[in-house]
């Protein structure tokens, strides 16, 4: 819509223009056009075989909690005192059974890990996976679960201890995906949550892997 | 004012819708190829309900589209004050909300408002946060000025209506006066 007022008897013309219909228009059919697009897009991605799909209506958040309280677990370090010792940040509520980072690094070294009886669940994204995780860790982002959740239920239903991690500190993936493996029927009994996690390890020297 | 920018053949008006354009088509495909990444940015704002998750969801999945459609629109000349209108209403959104973030982490992490840095989740990763503000305020401008600006040179919108013009079926912009004309050389889609 254009309005055009011209001021006769002078040689200025002002011209008024009011595009306000116009563009709303254009809003409107460009925010019509966006959201057709995202949602072939997203129906594209929802194939389990392609990453970077996300559900409508899925509350990706629901479970976590954050707190201000102080820490289950202070440091993961053991009694006796060490040369790295890391503290650790305060985790997020959850109920479930703690895991020390000792007793995280003990258990590479179990024959029960060699034969994926004690399995490390790495809940960080690709990016940090790729970059560094527990040897022998698998890979499982909650974001990304129908991604993932052909390779974890290849190891965990048969598992006697399930070690999950992310970064540590206020990270809630970790929390996430345990509730994941609750919902996919593993027993409560078997899942560890490592609160220090990725940091923790890190920080404290143990070994490490890279890459896929 | 906005007619200083759209005078001359070069344009300055064009050369900021392009840009502006270009710059959101950047940051929407690197919330496409992130979107969960992108879901957890705007989840940390605290600024849409969890409950139901239809709000965080869509947003993170129509969001970045949105972006890369306006960007497009704005590089082709197509919808051009749609487009721009809305990257200014989203940055009016997003600008504030960055900053009462960056205030959350200046105290939470007892450090100088000028020293915090995080990943915005504007799809250019990291940043320091008072030179990104000082880039939106920036884009801000940009789309302002796009939005207000005649000028059409490089755009689908322009050809089309001096093709209009030509053929007889646009007689309103003739009646301008040669003094307006020659002040936005570009005819003028509006009409």
């Amino acid at each position: 819509m254009a309005i055009y007022i011209e001021v006769t008897g002078s040689s200025y013309t002002v011209t008024v223009v009011s595009n306000m219909m116009r563009t709303i228009k254009e809003i409107l059919l460009l925010t019509i056009a966006s959201t057709a697009i995202a949602v072939v897009a997203n129906s594209v991605r929802a194939n389990p075989a392609i990453k970077g799909h996300l559900s409508w209506d899925k509350d990706y958040f629901k479970r976590a909690v954050l707190t201000d309280s102080t820490p289950v677990d202070t440091t993961t370090t053991p009694a006796t005192p060490q040369a790295n010792p890391v503290v650790q940040e305060p985790h997020i509520k959850h109920d479930f059974q703690p895991i020390t980072h000792k007793d995280v690094a003990a258990l590479l070294d179990d024959p029960n890990t060699h034969a994926n009886l004690n399995i490390f669940v790495d809940a960080r994204n690709d990016e940090a996976y790729e970059k560094g995780h527990i040897p022998g860790a698998i890979q499982a982002d909650h974001y990304e679960l129908d991604y993932y959740v052909e390779n974890l239920l290849q190891f965990a239903p048969s598992a006697d201890k399930i070690v999950v991690y992310c970064n540590g500190g206020s990270c809630e993936d970790s929390v996430l995906m345990c509730q994941d493996l609750l919902e996919l029927g593993i027993d409560k009994s078997v899942i560890y949550l490592y609160e220090g996690g990725w940091k923790a390890w890190e920080a404290s020297g143990a070994p490490i892997e890279t890459g896929r | 004012m906005i007619a200083w920018f759209d005078q001359k053949r070069l344009s300055l008006a064009s050369v900021m819708r392009v840009y502006l354009g270009g710059y959101f088509i950047y940051a929407g495909i690197n919330k496409v190829l992130d979107p969960v990444g992108f879901l957890k940015a705007i989840h940390l704002y605290n600024l849409l309900p969890e409950t139901p998750p239809y709000f965080l969801n869509s947003t993170a999945i129509i969001l970045p589209w949105l972006e890369i459609t306006c960007g497009i629109a704005l590089i082709l000349g197509w919808y051009v004050r749609g487009a721009a209108s809305i990257i200014a209403i989203m940055l009016c959104v997003f600008t504030p909300a960055i900053f009462l973030r960056s205030l959350g982490a200046m105290h939470e992490q007892s450090i100088s408002f000028f020293a915090v840095e995080f990943d915005c989740g504007c799809g250019t990763g990291a940043e320091i946060i008072w030179i990104k503000l000082c880039k939106n305020l920036g884009l801000f401008s940009l789309a302002m000025i796009t939005a207000l600006s005649n000028s059409r040179y490089f755009a689908i919108e322009g050809l089309l209506c001096k093709r209009a013009s030509l053929s007889g079926a646009s007689s309103i912009t003739q009646s301008s006066s040669p003094k307006s004309s020659k002040a936005n050389p570009a005819v003028d889609p509006t009409a």
